[in-house]
């Protein structure tokens, strides 16, 4: 396998990575069952996907479908039994082989066709009335799976086609959580034991690790405390009102609309003599169909805060140090960036600033932090 | 082509009218003579012994008079980052000669050239490196974006058997090292390199490819009279040119089940490249150790993670026909732990790498038979294997090992375990082969069959009564250190995680609902592989 660098085209924002490395990085965690597995036990994402497709087979029965990054194939095998005439199941890893013995002993040999390669690679026989992908990453775009789709769209979706799903929104909350004060501490306890740790290297070995303290307390303040963080919140840890960051139509979407994701937003308190921790990151995507051809039953999956319908997603929690005392009626004024990462266009980097008018008029100074997204 | 190269190159040879180094006094010139043999074209001059060599990838020849030409060659020196370029001005005797040595030199980096066949758009890439040649590159850019993290680093710097006997092991044997050069391959923090240079040596070259190179120059200077004898180099150990060959190599190449991540093969050719003859290698020999092992808790543990694939109806999809993939993959991936050694059921056995005399091309390849014999009747689960190395220093020897029971290591110990396990009584004989094939994801395929012959009534058939075979990938192992443990271990073996705990169940302040914490679920394998050592 050699490197070939992918083009660079003007203006985008996050480094392509070597095709090679990309596949390493990216694509070749998805070829373990195991990974599969844990999706695959999403009731949520599972009951949004499944209810989407046999609630609406008048899109699926005797239509062409294209499944991108496909998997273990569930959602071309559901394609088929839903009625469609032919389904091609893109995987880009070896889970490609799994698939097919998946479908097979599911009698859908003849329906579903396995192509293996990434998106932007495969060529196939025919344009496709329906495209189904499970692109979503963590609050959305992280992983950038959906420039795959947006590729075979463009390639390969009749003018008439729909997608599924159809629409996408990204969210943002105010919320309060125990968290921020664990991470301040586990990253004092990390310098802690830097600091014994340098104290015994000097003592025991006697090297003097301590010029490497800075660059350490970097490291670490951007692993615990910049790093956004995988969270199940309580809808009751959310503290306000949640601000919608972008909608995207799959449709027409287009890789520069989330290339760089730029938005202003209000967000209003909601509880009294509260603490705003930090921010909650989520989306919601929602299968409409097309306005010429909509779905009959409108299916929407969200990861928003729930009790008792949380996903594999759960929410991004971006951690507010220190936090701020706030209360009911203040407004909180965002500026939104995210960005991809320089060294990697999967990952994703965030700044969010941030002015606050409390409801008696007087306005705080305003914040700005930079987030990572890994 | 070879030999009529030869052939044709060695006809020719230019009488010099005179010889000069740019960087010297015009006085200093003397006749020369430029030479093309099949080793290239090389300058002489009769005031230098060493004539100046010419590479036809590189050179810049430049006529600034009808019988004066300058001949200039990139560069890069030892430790330093910039490039430089070296020359010599030549005059020829007319100017006829002036223009066939042109002529002839034009021709031959064409040649050259052309025989590498890596002219593409004017640009010339210089030829691979064996490194690149053996891994894939994807694999390597993660292998060193990892080491080049202070985290990792300090995980194995707090590693204090590892650390703890390299630094008694240097400084025992002073002797060793007092006046001497030495060379660190795969430097990474560059704690070897500041040990050496305390137990006296003269100079120490800190070979290190990832970014920990700055980090370790910064660690080294923050030194400073340990500093003044020590040079970081930035590179990979295949690639670099040091000013002086070694009297020691000292290194820190040792993966799980010793030779994962094949650093091993960097050792052996840093040995073959910087080392003196009479020279020595920190460490010198490595030992695999195995032996059968029994663990019920832990072979259903993994037989269970595969139930998921047994739904025959899971939103209308039959999962069955993945069950069987999914339970061998689970059983492909080596178990990383510390455990317990009264699980072993019989005396271990090891296999020899003495890394002063080994071929790196022995190292592509692994194969050990097995022979052991079983000191109770039980389930056979696998064959568990773990290592150490010997410092076989003039003063002391000193053996850093990570065997169960020793105090644990980073390394921990690694166990095959077998989908089908054996039975065996006591007294009975265990067979088998561990073969180990080595991939270009800088790991090992392992291929480990057990057998137990027929023993009691009926042995005089001489059958075979059971065989279990598996193919494991060293490169993707399970990591169970932090899964609870079926037996209690002493307080002081308790093995500590990793990886950051991403499982925390919190109370929060102003809640009554616990809050599920995590770190994101790791989606690069950047992450699962070259977990557990340092460069």
């Amino acid at each position: 396998m050699g490197t070939s660098a992918n083009a660079v085209a003007g203006g985008r924002g996050g480094a392509p990575v070597p095709k090679d490395v990309d596949y390493a990085n990216y694509f070749c965690t998805y070829a373990f069952l195991y990974h599969q597995k844990e999706m695959l036990s999403d009731r949520v994402r599972m009951d949004a996907y499944f209810n989407a497709i046999f609630e609406n087979k008048r899109h699926f029965a005797g239509k062409t479908v294209l499944d991108v990054g496909t998997g273990s194939g569930i959602l071309a095998i559901w394609s088929a039994q839903a009625g469609a005439r032919k389904v091609y199941a893109v995987e880009a890893t070896k889970m490609s082989e799994h698939a097919r013995a998946l479908i097979k002993a599911n009698n859908l040999q003849d329906v579903v066709e396995v192509i293996e390669g990434s998106m932007e690679e495969v060529t196939l026989p025919e344009r496709v009335d329906v495209i189904i992908s499970e692109w979503m990453g963590y609050f959305l775009l992280r992983e950038s799976m959906f420039d795959s789709v947006i590729h075979a769209r463009d390639c390969w979706l009749k003018p008439t086609g729909v997608m599924y799903p159809s629409h996408a929104r990204m969210w943002m909350a105010p919320i309060r959580t125990g968290i921020v004060d664990h991470k301040l501490g586990d990253y004092e306890s990390t310098m802690d034991d830097w600091h014994n740790f340098v104290d015994e290297t000097k003592t025991y070995y006697g090297v003097d690790m301590g010029t490497l303290t800075k660059p350490f307390s970097e490291e670490q303040r951007k692993y615990y405390l910049q790093t956004s963080l995988w969270n199940s919140l309580h809808p009751h840890q959310v503290i306000g009102t949640a601000g919608i960051i972008k909608e995207i139509d799959c449709l027409t979407a287009t890789v520069a609309d989330i290339e760089k994701v730029r938005s202003n937003f209000s967000m209003s308190i909601t509880v009294e003599n509260t603490k705003l921790c930090g921010f909650g990151g989520w989306f919601d995507v929602h299968f409409r169909g097309r306005s010429e051809d909509p779905a009959e039953h409108e299916i929407e999956l969200t990861t928003a805060p729930s009790v008792d319908y949380g996903t594999h997603w759960g929410q991004q929690v971006f951690l507010l140090h220190p936090p701020m005392r706030l209360n009911e009626g203040d407004d909180l004024r965002v500026s939104f960036l995210m960005s991809r990462s320089k060294e990697n266009h999967r990952l994703m980097e965030v700044e969010l600033g941030c002015e606050i008018h409390q409801h008696s008029g007087k306005i705080l100074a305003p914040f700005k932090n930079k987030y990572y997204i890994e | 082509m070879e030999e009529s190269l030869g052939q044709k190159w060695k006809q020719r040879e230019f009488a010099l009218a005179s010889v000069s180094d740019l960087s010297s006094a015009p006085s200093s010139a003397s006749p020369g003579i430029a030479r093309f043999d099949s080793d290239g074209l090389q300058i002489h001059h009769q005031s230098h012994q060493i004539p100046f060599n010419v590479d036809p990838r590189t050179v810049q020849l430049f006529k600034v008079s009808p019988v004066q030409s300058v001949c200039v060659v990139e560069g890069s020196d030892v430790g330093k980052k910039t490039l430089y370029s070296r020359g010599v001005t030549i005059q020829f005797r007319n100017d006829e000669e002036s223009a066939a040595f042109h002529c002839v030199v034009q021709q031959w980096k064409k040649e050259v050239n052309a025989q590498e066949g890596n002219v593409r758009n004017g640009t010339i890439t210089t030829s691979k490196s064996k490194f690149d040649e053996k891994i894939e590159s994807s694999s390597a850019k993660m292998y060193f974006h990892y080491y080049g993290q202070l985290l990792h680093q300090q995980n194995m710097l707090q590693d204090y058997v590892r650390t703890g006997t390299y630094h008694a092991a240097v400084l025992e044997n002073r002797a060793d090292f007092i006046g001497r050069v030495v060379v660190d391959v795969g430097a990474g923090s560059g704690i070897l390199s500041l040990f050496a240079a305390q137990a006296g040596a003269k100079h120490v070259y800190a070979v290190e490819a990832s970014e920990m190179a700055e980090y370790a120059r910064k660690l080294i200077a923050g030194n400073p009279t340990l500093a003044q004898r020590i040079t970081v180099i930035k590179g990979k150990v295949e690639d670099v040119e040091l000013p002086e060959k070694a009297d020691i190599l000292i290194s820190e190449p040792m993966g799980t089940l010793l030779v994962n991540e094949r650093m091993l093969e960097s050792y052996v050719i840093a040995r073959d490249r910087f080392l003196v003859p009479t020279g020595k290698m920190f460490p010198g020999v490595g030992r695999i150790h195995m032996a059968p092992f029994t663990d019920e808790y832990l072979f259903i543990e993994i037989a269970n993670k595969a139930l998921f694939w047994q739904q025959q109806n899971y939103y209308g999809v039959d999962l069955t026909p993945l069950h069987g993939t999914a339970f061998q993959g689970y059983f492909s991936q080596p178990v990383v732990d510390a455990f317990d050694p009264r699980l072993l059921i019989a005396p271990s056995m090891f296999h020899v790498i003495d890394f002063t005399k080994i071929k790196e091309e022995e190292l592509y390849e692994i194969d050990i038979p097995l022979r052991f014999i079983a000191s109770v009747g039980t389930r056979v689960h696998g064959l568990a294997c773990w290592f150490d190395v010997l410092f076989n220093g003039s003063t002391v020897q000193r053996w850093l090992t990570t065997a169960p029971g020793s105090p644990t290591t980073h390394w921990y110990q690694l166990r095959c375990v077998l989908s089908q396990p054996i039975y065996v009584m006591a007294g009975q004989e265990i067979t088998g082969r561990l073969h180990l094939i080595a991939h270009n994801a800088q790991s090992y395929t392992i291929y480990l069959t057990l057998s137990a012959k027929m023993w009691g009534p009926g042995a005089e058939q001489g059958g075979i009564l059971q065989t279990s075979s598996c193919k494991l990938d060293l490169k993707e192992p399970y990591y169970r250190m932090s899964q609870p443990q079926a037996y209690a271990l002493a307080q002081d073996q308790q093995p500590q995680p990793l990886i950051q705990t991403q499982d925390i169940h919190i109370q929060s302040q102003d809640l009554d609902e616990p809050e599920i914490v995590q770190q994101p679920l790791p989606n690069s394998c950047a992450q699962i592989d070259s977990l557990m050592r340092n460069v």
